[in-house]
């Protein structure tokens, strides 16, 4: 199941540059370098998604950065640690 | 210059004030109220500074460098390596705006009306749509916002009316019961939003009337704060205290709009309406990170960058925070201090590094 989403990952990049690839002039080459390194970024970060869902993201690292901030404000919410589910209505 | 359009100081307005309040009005005034309680409404008045302090800043940058954006500047004002890094943070940071806009739609739609749809396609789906947008340039923007911005404003503005079948006025005393500090405290969470004011620095150099940006684009601060200050205003008239079990009061309030036992069941049109601004919000931010990439990189043009970046965006949406909890919590407590942090400390420090530097010249003359 992996394999087929990693597989339909590129795919979908593959397509998405072949379709700016030519959209860019040949002689333009850190333009196509660009394309090429933000592809690659794209991918990459979908393939760690994928293979490592719990990966901690850009929010715990704001949250280790701002930490004292962060604490003192959690203090002032306490109703935040009783809400459980957060749409305690259910579905339409 | 890398972006030819050109878009007038009102359409920029229009744009500011469709992509600032869009997100806002879906989840702050709970959140707003876990600090300020009753008082939820004061802390928009006190939250909106934020949003004039950064256009003002803005502003100010501009003129001392005319026709240039944060990322352009910056290298000017700190030096090279140093202008570079905080021109990546602010592309960073704004690339992270762009997935948490995405999440907080996702973890919207999943969590009311499409429950079984994985998160992936609702998050694909709205930010390819985005990414074709940005890719016809910031006229595009522009128009599609002028196009469906003016009858959804008023249709989500009459819906509301609607509501005031279940309103008790009661409900906003006593006022200031525990003094300003509640309020002052719950203005950190819509500071989130006023603070985002500051991508107008990249809408300013486009504006063919540049003279009028700083009027309308404090009208457009004004307008966002007055309707957030009808919408907080509106869930404590139909809910009093209770607003505060609810992630998203405003949408819960029209669940009760009801007449002759026919008019109802409105929620899917505020549904529509959220999704197009949630749309004009995505665009604008992709825009500016897409622009921001090109020139941060002295590419020849930016267009080609938006669908590989999308791509990046609808990862990082999945990636940002771990669930909708956590996604709560971190707008409610991380957020409050890295948005303004971002967004009005450092352009702060930006213009008073800008203006020292720039001390004893004559009017239009800047150090390079």
């Amino acid at each position: 199941m992996k394999g087929m989403i990693l597989l339909g990952i590129t795919l979908i990049l593959l397509l998405i540059g072949r379709y700016e690839w030519w959209m860019i002039h040949s002689g333009r080459r850190k333009e196509r370098a660009a394309l090429i390194v933000l592809l690659a970024l794209g991918w990459g970060l979908a393939v760690l998604l994928l293979y490592f869902p719990e990966l901690p993201g850009p929010t715990w690292l704001l949250e280790k950065m701002l930490s004292p901030l962060v604490r003192w404000m959690e203090g002032e919410g306490r109703a935040l640690l009783v809400l459980g589910d957060p749409y305690p209505g259910g579905t339409m | 210059m890398i972006e030819r359009g050109r878009i007038s100081s009102g359409q920029m307005a229009l744009i500011l004030f469709a992509g600032i309040s869009t997100t806002g009005t879906l989840v702050s005034p709970n959140m707003t109220g876990w600090y300020a309680g009753r008082d939820l409404w004061l802390s928009v008045l006190w939250a909106s500074l934020y949003g004039f302090v950064a256009v003002g800043l803005a502003f100010r940058l501009h003129r001392i460098y005319p026709g240039e954006n944060i990322i352009q500047y910056s290298p000017r004002i700190l030096g090279t390596f140093p202008g570079k890094a905080l021109g990546l943070l602010f592309l960073v940071s704004y690339l992270v705006l762009v997935g948490i806009t995405l999440r907080e739609y996702a973890e919207f739609v999943k969590g009311i009306f499409l429950p079984q749809t994985p998160m992936t396609v609702i998050v694909g789906s709205m930010m390819l749509v985005s990414a074709f947008a940005v890719k016809g340039g910031v006229e595009v923007i522009v128009r599609v916002t002028q196009a469906l911005l003016p009858a959804a404003l008023l249709i989500f503005l009459v819906t509301l009316c609607l509501t005031v079948q279940s309103w008790d006025v009661q409900h906003l005393f006593p006022i200031l019961e525990k003094g300003i500090g509640p309020s002052l405290k719950g203005s950190m969470v819509p500071g989130i939003w006023f603070s985002e004011f500051f991508v107008i620095t990249f809408l300013l150099p486009l504006l063919a009337d540049p003279s009028k940006g700083l009027r309308r684009g404090l009208i457009a601060v004004t307008s966002v704060a007055l309707l957030f200050l009808y919408i907080n205003l509106i869930c404590l008239f139909v809910f009093g205290m209770e607003y505060l079990v609810m992630v998203y009061p405003l949408f819960e309030a029209t669940r009760y709009i009801s007449y002759a036992q026919f008019f109802e069941h409105l929620d899917a049109i505020m549904l529509m309406l959220w999704m197009t601004g949630i749309f004009i919000k995505l665009c604008l931010v992709h825009y500016v990170v897409v622009l921001g990439t090109s020139q941060w990189l002295n590419l020849s043009d930016y267009q080609p960058y938006s669908l590989p970046m999308a791509f990046l965006a609808a990862g990082l949406s999945l990636w940002v925070v771990p669930s909708s909890q956590e996604l709560y919590r971190a707008i409610s407590t991380i957020f409050p201090f890295s948005f303004p942090g971002t967004n009005v400390l450092i352009p702060l420090l930006l213009w008073l590094i800008a203006e020292w530097r720039n001390r004893g010249l004559q009017k239009g003359e800047v150090v390079q």
